[in-house]
């Protein structure tokens, strides 16, 4: 058991440690896994070659485990955007040595997810006739199509999300990059897009992951929406049916905190991460499913409620078969292992107790798969006309192919913690209660000797290095005051105290994201109405244009293009603002444990501003007289 | 899927590179076809229809054949003809799988030592076989015998000409399904050697004591026209029907009223009926002399002693003989193929008697059934065989080997030469030491006459696929090889010349005053002569031997016949009966039928054992299981199959299945139930069996196990009574933009600018035959999918008949009084259609006249729309499924071949649409009503299926789903607007 963090560099040593040289036993699971997903892989080929037939799914049961585990990982994909997005902006801070390997589990969950409606496709070889791209014959995808709605949100999903790790792993992989040396350096000196970490590139930083936060959040809503609309719009019984929406996103969330309890509680074993990811932070998220919990069993309840009082037979005759015909143990074990079991997380013993919050996540797992099976199984299995009714029972192939997804979303999460950062180091810095500065100008910091070292600063000015951010921010403050505007402040995180020590007016990339997110909107209506009005073919009647389907879609893109436009946004100021600053001024250590105050000046006023920094407690002073 | 065969879309593949090298000249598919003789209109790609007649049965029904390139690709039945009034059952839909069938024998072939064949030349065949014929005739007569199946035409005559000829007189048709006990009450009751044909027209009330005339019995089709036209409710009167039989046969299924008893009962119920009608109450047609006689003959069959023998409640009988009795025309039909026996024959004979009783006698007129040979007759040529009397055995068209059993089999393996004249490598034709492949009905010229008058003409409709002959060609070559001159001997040089030679003579015979030509262009292209029936029928008056028959059917049934009540159970019976798609054996090899659904019982591709759940119980087996029946002459297994449809104590099987030889499809599956039966000269009554349990699963493969609605509103019926106060209501919302209601609809209309092509049903009428299933196979290119694929549900028809039981109120589970409601189920083609919304590519849309239209080439296959049709009539390609050659030259050209991957489903027949509209076109004038007519529509024998335009305010499916008080859409509730109106069952209470 590592001692709790209390500095910064026990942050670095934890989490830089888990990047460490993985053994032999990594590699063996890793080949394993990888062997899993190649008989997975050999599984997909011979149903490309012989047809679906060699699967279970059949008639009058179109679609089996296959739609049924793509809803099942797109329910996991939901609690890593919850953690890191939503309880980002209820600034819930037992999040963060969480939200990361949640997040990553987001984005490897929805890539898992996406394979499974082309696994699933007849003509998998024509998948992208379903995407929206100009094509000569000027047939666009139906926009009315829940299955293309579905594309356009587990897409925005993937990307967003994607972005949203990616963006918030910057300040992190320049971390590894300044901690490493050799290939790594290397690699992750491409991956940091040169961030440094300075106040210029914070600056619209924050805002920027506040937007992508904002945005990420209807996402987290409206995905699992829109994936339960592929039942909810149908007219089938069993599947039609208005709660569906908060009852898939309830139950997304419910999975995927269950998944997050799977994978953390091994990781932090496996990482050396206790120190980091305690006790309450897991009972923190049993208090979250115990919410889950208690809105999934009401749906359950309110089903078969719904369903007798509105006396229709169809529906009833769907219900009672479901909970007493052949998949009545399919049933009941799924309301025992979603309802029942995670129930017992009213018991505070429960929700600390490891051992049995790791059984209690692979009962949820296990319940909320089954749950995805019972919804598609037996809606098509028992509907309007007895002589269509038929079961459905899985064939190795798709055991095979489900195995294989399986192996590939646990090799994929495997891979990230070991490589990439698994704990955003930058935030748990920030949330450390930082070391208070000694009383200023000490005898031995005064006497501190100032090395002149031009060549490496590359350009006249003053860089003090600090231990910690309140001393970088005083002194910036004294800077300022002293008239040297023209000051670079860099951190390994995002200090609250630099923000307030050189306050900035809002970041211009609000306009960014708010463009993008116009533009989306207008692309998202514009395009299924032009499309439309080029063939205008008739379906179901749906009028022309179908702007309510068309809304949905318009959502979709008003999301993904703002996402895009704030990435585009945050590029340009941040990362480009970043170059701006001499080459030799960066240290290392900037993005570990020190900060810099970079003062631009020229020869004749370096003693001046020397002497303010001595005063701030800076730990060391380089001068360039130029 | 194993598919050595070159599909169409291979050949395509094929044509498009070898094209591409030999200069763009494209191959027609198999160069062997020649032209069919008759068809100097045939162009490449303009269809050709040729009249022909059905040969699948002997009931005759006339067909046309739609000739495309040089190949058959559909056969259809011909308006014109008298009997199928162009309806044409399954079986007469699948005659096409006959013709092309890939097991084919394709050259004449000779028996090895070891059993096995090579080819051989035809020259050498018919030297081997003419030397032997010679040295037959010049040991003396009879030397020579022909077996044939039944023939009723020019054919039949050749082969006395040739008999003779060679110094024979043997010459016997076997027909195994030909109502031999009809026939000998015929002889009890008129002295007549007839198999009579029973007319409907006019009947008020049928009554069946076991004859399935909407099944198999003597020409359903025809049946199913003329009962069709009964039930249509018409000033609140309907004919009924009540039924009395072993078990839910697709008659029993349309009767109001039904009676399940062990076979042979029918005897004993139509007797009991007899003595109450004799009893009083309505004026008989008999001389007060006979009239006494009889019943004094049948005074011992009072309903209450028959109810109590028979262990029913007397009121049951009482119901049906009051109902017969004050009838305006009753009609009574009886005399199952199969049955054997005192207790068979008496049964025809009691419904003969009741229909002399009331005048209807006029109904009987003689059916080409009758020229069949008698069990006795069979009996003596087989014993003469054994006993070596003859040198050379001619079989021709026939197999009896699988339809008479074993004794036949030992029979035929004394003859020194036999010689099979067949297409197919059947039983029989494996012990012949010759098989010499004859043309199948669609490639052979012929004339059939089911009745007086009818006279169906075959003509070729394509060119020989193999080296096959025909069997008249056959038979005069071998006469000259004999040393018998053609032309002296036939008058002609091959059969199409002695055909002519027959027809002359008719020509003269019918007074014909145009020219001999003339007359017979004219019947080629009308497919016959159909002289009016005689206005005079044949007058039957009861034979005096009658009156010293002592009936003795209760004598003869066995113990425990009944069941129910106090008698014990002492065994079951077994009922072997024809099955509709494979009839005697002679469609099993056919992928269509094998695939078709048993409409009762929705088994396909196999045997099965029906029974009662008590008498499953008796037995200690459940469904499915494989059970063993064993009688005294042979023993079978087959899964047991439990349903209510039918009397206790009786395990019923299916006739058809279980050949040793014949082809892929038909060797080795199921089992034949006719070997447990005694050959039908020593047959005396039904056949006791011994049941047992074998404790495993069969694998029995039905495509729907749930018949019961529940409470679910999708198959309503209407009572006869309450008919006309019945208020069309309902939510019926017409696939147009006038039920489009701006205050109540969200979604707004779309117009149909020139056609909204609908179809309207009607349940009373549909008797379930499932003549249009095949139909659709055979037009829109469905692949048979096989056994192991219907299992796991991926069959792919895309219309399909689903029944369903609706139990009366206040009598519930009585199988007796349940309607059974056969719902052709398709695509609905609604105007709101549920599929096509949630399509991601457009593969479904809705086309500007209605049609629910798939793109294949659009389609992904993420299956939704199949998902989401409330009908699940969508059919999805899990596999690419063949064509076995040459079953792919059926394919019809207009019709895309499916590949794996794609969801496809009815299209209404769009390409008969297309096709009918460029005609308009073409001719300048509008679309006529009835002009498009769908696959199924076309050929359903009741006439059940209408299609038209909905916009055209006078077409009969206009006028049916607007005006007709028995109007319904299935799940219409669901506001989806379906473009199929049903028209609701109509019940008769019979108290």
């Amino acid at each position: 058991m590592n001692a709790a963090p209390v500095s910064y560099a026990d942050v670095n040593r934890i989490v830089l440690g888990a990047l460490s040289r993985p053994g032999r036993r990594y590699w063996l699971v890793l080949a394993l896994l990888a062997a899993g997903v190649a008989v997975g892989l050999a599984c997909f080929a011979y149903q490309v070659k012989m047809g679906l037939g060699v699967a279970g799914i059949s008639h009058p049961v179109g679609w089996g485990v296959y739609i049924a585990t793509f809803v099942f990982w797109v329910g996991i994909a939901h609690s890593g955007t919850l953690i890191s997005a939503i309880l980002y902006l209820l600034r819930a801070h037992w999040r963060l040595p969480i939200y990361r390997s949640a997040e990553a589990m987001t984005v490897f969950a929805v890539m898992t997810a996406g394979l499974f409606p082309l696994i699933h496709l007849g003509r998998v070889w024509k998948f992208y006739y379903i995407l929206p791209y100009p094509n000569q014959r000027h047939l666009w995808p139906n926009f009315n199509s829940p299955l293309v709605w579905d594309v356009m949100a587990i897409g925005t999903y993937f990307l967003v999300s994607s972005i949203f790790l990616f963006v918030g792993m910057l300040p992190d992989l320049a971390a590894v990059r300044d901690a490493a040396t050799g290939l790594r350096r290397r690699v992750f000196t491409l991956l940091a897009l040169g961030w440094r970490g300075c106040h210029g590139q914070y600056y619209h930083y924050g805002r920027s992951y506040l937007y992508f936060a904002a945005m990420a959040t209807p996402l987290v809503i409206s995905v699992h929406s829109v994936v339960s609309f592929d039942f909810a719009m149908a007219l089938q019984p069993g599947w039609h049916s208005t709660i569906f929406a908060p009852y898939f996103v309830a139950g997304a969330i419910h999975s995927g905190l269950a998944m997050v309890i799977t994978l953390l509680i091994p990781m932090r074993r496996l990482l050396g991460l206790e120190a980091l990811v305690t006790t309450d932070h897991f009972e923190n998220i049993a208090k979250v499913m115990l919410l889950t919990t208690g809105i999934v069993g009401y749906a359950y309840l309110v089903e078969p409620f719904i369903a007798w009082f509105s006396a229709d037979v169809f529906e009833w005759s769907m219900i009672t078969f479901r909970a007493s015909g052949p998949y009545a143990p399919v049933f009941w074990l799924m309301t025992f292992l979603n309802v029942v079991v995670p129930l017992s997380l009213v018991w505070k013993r429960a929700r600390r107790s490891l051992p049995w919050l790791f059984v209690m996540s692979l009962a949820v797992n296990a319940g909320m798969w089954l749950e995805r099976v019972v919804i598609v199984v037996t809606a098509t299995a028992h509907d309007f006309l007895p002589a269509n009714w038929g079961l459905y029972f899985p064939t190795w192939i798709e055991i095979g192919i489900l195995q294989g997804s399986l192996c590939l979303f646990v090799a994929l999460f495997l891979l990230f913690v070991k490589h990439l950062p698994p704990v955003s180091i930058a935030e748990l810095k920030a949330g450390l209660a930082a070391p208070e500065p000694k009383a200023p100008a000490s005898k031995a910091a005064m006497s501190k000797p100032v090395r002149t070292l031009a060549g490496r600063l590359g350009a006249p000015g003053i860089l003090g290095v600090f231990g910690n951010d309140r001393a970088a921010a005083r002194a910036a403050s004294l800077l300022q005051t002293a008239g040297f505007k023209a000051v670079e402040l860099f951190a390994p995180f995002e200090s609250h105290a630099c923000r307030e020590a050189m306050p900035m007016p809002p970041s211009p990339v609000r306009w960014w994201a708010l463009a993008g997110g116009l533009a989306g909107l207008g692309l998202g209506l514009a395009l299924p109405m032009w499309s439309d009005s080029i063939y205008g073919l008739d379906v179901g009647s749906k009028p022309h244009p179908s702007i309510p389907s068309f809304l949905i879609i318009a959502f979709e893109l008003t999301v993904l293009l703002a996402s895009l436009a704030n990435l585009t946004g945050l590029a340009f100021y941040s990362l480009w603002r970043g170059r701006r600053v001499p080459a030799g001024v960066y240290d290392p250590r900037f993005s570990l444990d020190c900060f810099g105050l970079w003062a631009p000046c020229a020869a004749t006023e370096q003693p001046r501003i020397q002497a303010l920094l001595e005063a701030s407690g800076a730990k060391e002073i380089h001068a360039h007289a130029g | 899927m194993p598919h050595a065969s070159l599909t169409r879309r291979d050949f395509l593949k094929i044509a498009a590179v070898s094209g591409g090298l030999a200069g763009c000249h494209e191959k027609p598919p198999r160069s062997e076809i020649v032209a069919p003789p008759v068809s100097p209109e045939a162009a490449p790609g303009i269809p050709a229809f040729y009249a022909s007649v059905c040969r699948e049965c002997p009931a005759g029904c006339g067909l046309i054949a739609r000739h495309r390139d040089g190949r058959v690709i559909k056969v259809e039945g011909n308006p014109d003809h008298p009997i199928g009034h162009g309806g044409l059952c399954a079986r007469g839909q699948a005659s096409l799988q006959g013709l092309y069938d890939p097991d084919r024998v394709r050259t004449p072939l000779r028996r090895r030592d070891d059993g096995g064949f090579e080819p051989i030349a035809w020259d050498e065949a018919i030297r081997l076989t003419g030397e032997r014929l010679a040295a037959a005739r010049a040991a003396g007569s009879d030397r020579i015998a022909l077996l044939s199946g039944l023939e009723a035409g020019s054919l039949e005559r050749l082969q006395m000409t040739w008999a003779q000829a060679l110094g024979s007189s043997r010459v016997l048709q076997v027909e195994p399904l030909d109502c031999d006990p009809l026939r000998a009450a015929m002889q009890l009751c008129f002295g007549a050697d007839q198999v009579p044909r029973f007319d409907l027209t006019d009947a008020d009330f049928i009554l069946s004591l076991g004859a399935d005339f909407l099944d198999t019995w003597i020409s359903p089709v025809e049946s199913a026209r003329q009962f069709a036209a009964l039930r249509r409710p018409h000033a609140g009167r309907m004919t009924a029907l009540a039924y009395v039989g072993p078990r839910l046969s697709l008659t029993a299924a349309a009767a109001d009223r039904r009676l399940y008893l062990p076979p042979g009962a029918e005897a004993l119920v139509g007797l009991a009926i007899l003595n109450r009608l004799l009893g009083g109450g309505r004026e008989l047609a008999l001389a007060p002399a006979d009239r006494a006689t009889l019943a004094e003959q049948v005074a011992e069959f009072t309903p209450e002693q028959v109810a109590s023998r028979l262990g029913v409640a007397a009121v049951e009988i009482d119901a049906i003989a009051q109902q017969f009795a004050t009838a305006r025309a009753p009609v009574a039909l009886a005399g199952s193929p199969l049955a054997a026996g005192a207790a068979a024959v008496e049964a025809a004979a009691a419904a003969l008697l009741l229909d002399v009783a009331v005048g209807g006698v006029g109904r009987l007129r003689p059916h080409a059934l009758g020229r069949s040979a008698r069990p006795a007759a069979i009996a003596s040529l087989l014993s003469d065989l054994r006993g070596r009397s003859a040198d050379v055995l001619l079989i021709s068209g026939a197999n009896p080997v699988f339809a008479l059993g074993a004794g036949v089999e030992e029979a035929l393996a004394g003859v020194p030469w036999m010689v099979a004249l067949t297409p197919f490598l059947d039983e029989t034709a494996a012990r012949a030491h010759l098989v010499l492949p004859t043309h199948t009905p669609l490639e052979a010229w012929g004339d059939f006459e089911p009745e007086e008058g009818v006279v169906g003409l075959q003509q070729p409709a394509m060119g020989a696929i193999h080296e096959s002959r025909h069997a008249g060609d056959v038979l005069i070559e071998l006469a000259a090889a004999a040393g018998l001159a053609p032309d002296a001997t036939f008058g002609a040089e091959d059969f199409r010349g002695f055909l002519r030679l027959e027809w002359q003579a008719r020509h003269l015979s019918a007074a014909d005053p145009r020219p001999f030509e003339t007359f017979w262009e004219e019947a080629l292209k009308r497919g016959g002569i159909f002289a009016s029936p005689p206005s005079a029928a044949p007058a039957f008056t009861l034979s005096p031997e009658l009156a010293n028959y002592r009936f003795q059917a209760a004598a003869t049934l066995p113990d425990g016949v009944g069941g129910r009540g106090p008698t014990p159970f002492a065994g079951p019976v077994i009922h072997a009966f024809p099955s509709i798609a494979f009839y005697d054996g002679r469609g099993a090899n056919k992928s269509w039928l094998q695939e078709l659904p048993d409409p009762v019982t929705k088994a396909v591709w196999g045997s099965w054992v029906e029974a009662h759940p008590e008498t499953a119980r008796e037995l200690g087996c459940g469904e499915g299981e494989l059970v063993r029946l064993t009688s005294p002459h042979g023993a079978i297994e087959a899964p047991l199959l439990v349903h209510r449809g039918i009397a206790r104590g009786v395990l019923a099987v299916p006739i058809g299945q279980g050949h040793a030889r014949y082809g892929r499809h038909a060797a080795g599956r199921g089992a034949n139930p006719l070997i447990l039966l005694a050959p039908p000269w020593e047959a005396e009554g039904p056949t006791p069996v011994q049941a047992s349990g074998l404790g495993r699963t069969g694998d029995l493969v039905v495509t729907a196990r749930d018949f019961d609605p529940g409470e679910r509103p999708i198959v309503p019926t209407a009572a006869l009574r309450e008919l006309d106060s019945e208020v069309a209501g309902e939510p019926f919302l017409l696939p147009l933009p006038e039920s489009y209601n701006p205050r109540s609809d969200i979604l707004p209309p779309h117009s149909h600018p020139e056609h909204r092509w609908a179809m309207a049903i009607d349940l009373n009428s549909c008797t379930g035959c499932s003549a249009c299933v095949t139909a659709c196979y055979a037009e829109n290119n469905i692949p048979v999918v096989g056994k192991e694929n219907v299992a796991e549900g991926r069959e792919m028809a895309w219309i399909t008949l689903q029944r369903y039981d609706v139990r009366s109120n206040g009598d519930p589970g009585a199988a007796e009084r349940t309607t059974h409601v056969f719902l052709p189920m398709l695509c609905q083609h609604c105007d709101a259609a549920p599929c096509e919304p949630v399509c991601p590519v457009f593969a479904s849309y809705h086309s500007e006249e209605g049609l629910n239209a798939q793109v294949y080439n659009r389609c992904i296959g993420t299956r939704y729309c199949s998902n989401n049709c409330p009908y699940k009539v969508r059919r999805f390609n899990w596999h690419s499924y063949g064509f076995p050659a040459p079953l792919h030259l059926q394919l019809n050209p207009d019709v895309t071949v499916r590949d794996k991957g794609v969801m496809e489903k009815c299209t209404f027949c769009v390409q008969r649409i297309t096709a009918a509209k460029h005609r308009a076109r073409r001719a300048g004038r509008p679309l006529i009503e009835g002009e498009v007519e769908p696959a199924c529509a076309q050929t359903c024998p009741a006439q059940a299926i209408v299609f038209g335009d909905l916009l055209d305010p006078e077409s009969l499916v206009s006028r049916l789903a607007r005006g007709e008080s028995r109007r319904y859409q299935v799940l219409g509730e669901l506001r989806t607007r379906p473009a199929v109106t049903y028209l609701k069952k109509v019940r008769i209470d019979i108290v």
